[in-house]
């Protein structure tokens, strides 16, 4: 074995900076937390009002872009050529709304040569024996009607926006995906624009070396602190809102020095906008419910002359802050939580049953344990599909690739 | 009889004299620090022994089996130790007692305890040797178990049955050990399944591969492997793959034989019909 001591060296170097940044970050979590009670949190109501608008945001222009810039990207070559790739899969976080993403931007595709075929599914059919007979069927029938008329000899367009819903994780429910990879490698004529989700695409490369077998597979961008705050904008923009743990005299002052970003009004604005894309690993769904949960009141100063207290009453005014932003804790899990967590990410959302075959448990002892999950909130109910909580998950999925039950995924 | 010994052996060198050169001198203060050095390292060793099992549990898997195997490295660090300061106090050590000593130490301990000192010995070997760790699931004869205890003697197996077996380090000298997963979390399970000669070898290959894949239990960045060997009287399937966590080997077992019989008996993939001779060959096989 070679013992380099300019290695070690190096790698001693490197390790400083590191167990630096380290240090100071949980100085400041640390700072955060005793500063958390000049804080008062927002009532529930407002908590669900401000969920309800994060719903109704409009998604990232950046993704629609990406998108947008990649399919052109692969689609020409392909219209000239059948030879070329047919395909571009587009790999998103299980907690990014993959359906509306797709809905979005595929939409804008207005090409008059192709005819567009898209898988309507919303939720993955309830019967997994017979998901390859569905899906072909789909396949074969979803023609869109605008295009069907006119463009019998036409190129078509397949859109399938989720392929995490065409799959189940039992010995039964693969048939469908090895239909699928299988016609898209086989049938050149048609291009073929797959959405799935990271955990369920490295399931995948797993089972059939998917990254070796496909050309055009697109992760989706992630979104740094000045796109995450553009998309954020609209649910505060009227609002007076402080960033971080700064009285109002210093931020007034600060904001005033601060000129050397347009991007930004404030140095704290910004720091806060690029630890909130930190740690939300650039997704939108995780930054926005992070953004929620930092957002408090400022508790006012209590005044002992009552004189004072009439005054103040008047002119009281709830203000609002954006605290430095924080993962919430995972709650203690057990080994068998983080199967059944891991499972959920796989599949992006899953109703109770299907989980309870994916995992190869009765559902009875599953809803016991689910249960258990939602009342921590690491997961959510959706009528009847469970999905993992976007504040939870980049911690989530720190600790499953700690604990190996996430494969694939970057360490 | 052991300090007689030792004591008669100087006596034949070098006379009494030198004997009360090497030992200093014995003070009740000396017999106190003794007592509290032995009941610190007694305490220390106990303390180790529960930290480090319990940080084991409370880090990521990935790091747990690291964490265990200091626990041979950490005890020996503080008998070590215990025994240096014990050393220092009774003993005036030079270079000509250092070495009466040892030799004379050496054979007096031979002797009288030959099997604890070659447990011992082979314990030090094994610690470099590595032929088991902490965290290791092993077979050393008749028995298979987790190692969930190494000592200065010997290691302790937890057996799939909960029972504790204590093994003499020594038997690294005459016994074959066999280590499923020398150091890793993973240690590969085998699943069998028997077939009639006549049966859709390929329908069967696809559905023991599907059925590893979904397991949640399988370690999917490991391999998975069905082989096939033919018996007289049927056809030998087997299913190698990994847990991911090694501890979880014979509930995976269970997994997979489970949902490879319900989706063979779906498939109408019936087991061989076999006489009562046929399962004690096939046992003896």
């Amino acid at each position: 074995m070679n013992f380099h001591i300019e290695d070690i060296v190096q790698k001693v170097k490197a390790w400083f900076p590191k167990a630096q940044a380290q240090i100071e970050a949980q100085a400041a979590e640390l700072e955060a937390r005793f500063n958390e009670q000049n804080y008062m949190p927002l009532s529930p109501e407002e908590v669900a009002d401000y969920q309800n608008k994060i719903q109704s945001l409009s998604l990232p222009e950046v993704y629609n872009n990406a998108i947008q810039t990649k399919l052109s990207e692969v689609l020409t070559p392909w219209k000239k050529n059948k030879n070329s790739a047919n395909h571009l899969f587009i790999v998103f976080s299980p907690v990014e709304p993959t359906q509306a993403i797709f809905k979005q931007t595929l939409e804008q595709v207005n090409d008059e040569t192709l005819l567009r075929k898209s898988l309507s599914w919303e939720t993955r059919p309830d019967d997994y024996l017979t998901l390859e007979n569905q899906l072909q069927s789909q396949i074969e029938s979803s023609e869109d009607s605008e295009g069907s008329d006119n463009n019998t000899n036409s190129q078509s367009l397949v859109i399938i926006p989720d392929l995490s819903l065409c799959f189940l994780r039992c010995v039964e429910g693969l048939d469908s995906v090895e239909y699928l990879f299988d016609l898209i490698l086989k049938d050149h004529s048609r291009f073929w624009v797959v959405g799935c989700n990271q955990w369920a695409w490295n399931y995948f490369n797993y089972l059939y070396k998917v990254n070796s077998c496909f050309e055009h597979i697109f992760p989706l961008t992630s979104l740094n602190a000045v796109q995450l705050k553009q998309w954020l904008t609209p649910l505060y923009e009227n609002l007076p809102i402080e960033f971080g743990d700064n009285n109002e005299e210093n931020y007034e002052n600060k904001a005033n020095e601060w000129d050397e970003d347009q991007n930004w009004i404030s140095k704290e604005e910004k720091q806060y906008f690029e630890r909130l894309a930190d740690i939300s690993e650039g997704l939108s769904q995780p930054g926005a419910y992070l953004w929620l949960d930092s957002l408090r009141y400022v508790k006012q100063q209590e005044e002992t002359n009552s004189k004072t207290v009439e005054l103040q009453e008047d002119k009281q005014e709830k203000r609002l802050i954006l605290k430095r932003a924080t993962l919430p804790n995972l709650p203690e899990l057990t080994k068998e939580d983080r199967y059944l967590l891991s499972s959920i990410g796989l599949h992006g959302e899953i109703n109770l049953s299907a989980l309870a075959v994916s995992l190869g448990e009765p559902e009875s002892q599953i809803r016991i344990q689910v249960q258990g999950l939602l009342k921590t909130g690491l997961i959510l109910q959706q009528q009847e599909l469970l999905l993992l909580s976007s504040a939870y998950y980049p911690r989530l999925k720190r600790d499953l690739i700690d604990n190996q039950i996430l494969a694939g995924e970057k360490d | 009889m052991l300090l007689g010994y030792f004591l008669a052996q100087i006596n034949n060198d070098n006379g009494l004299e030198k004997a009360s050169d090497i030992l200093s001198e014995i003070t009740t203060s000396k017999i106190i620090q003794a007592l509290i050095i032995l009941a610190i390292t007694y305490v220390g060793m106990f303390a180790i022994d529960k930290l480090i099992h319990w940080l084991a549990e409370e880090v990521p898997l990935r790091f747990r089996l690291s964490v265990k195997q200091s626990l041979p490295f950490w005890r020996a660090f503080l008998l070590g130790l215990a025994i240096i300061l014990l050393i220092r106090l009774f003993l005036k050590l030079s270079s000509n007692n250092v070495l009466a000593l040892t030799g004379t130490v050496a054979v007096a301990l031979g002797f009288a305890f030959k099997d604890y000192i070659s447990s011992v010995i082979a314990g030090i070997i094994a610690l470099f040797e590595r032929p088991y760790q902490v965290g290791d699931r092993v077979k050393i004869g008749d028995e298979y178990g987790e190692i969930v205890d190494y000592g200065l003697r010997g290691i302790r197996l937890q057996t799939p049955d909960d029972n504790i077996v204590s093994i003499p380090h020594n038997k690294i000298w005459t016994e074959a050990i066999s280590n499923s997963n020398k150091g890793d979390v993973e240690a590969q399970v085998v699943a069998n399944f028997y077939f009639e000669h006549n049966v859709d070898v390929d329908k069967v290959i696809k559905i023991l591969y599907r059925v590893a894949y979904t397991s949640k239990y399988t370690q999917l960045m490991l391999p998975v492997l069905v082989i096939m060997d033919e018996k007289p009287w049927v056809t030998n399937f087997k299913l190698k793959c990994y847990p991911i966590d090694a501890r979880d080997e014979f509930i995976y077992k269970t997994d997979l034989i489970k949902r490879a019989k319900q989706t063979f008996a779906k498939q109408g993939i019936s087991y061989p019909m076999l006489s009562p001779q046929s399962y004690d060959l096939l046992e003896t096989d």
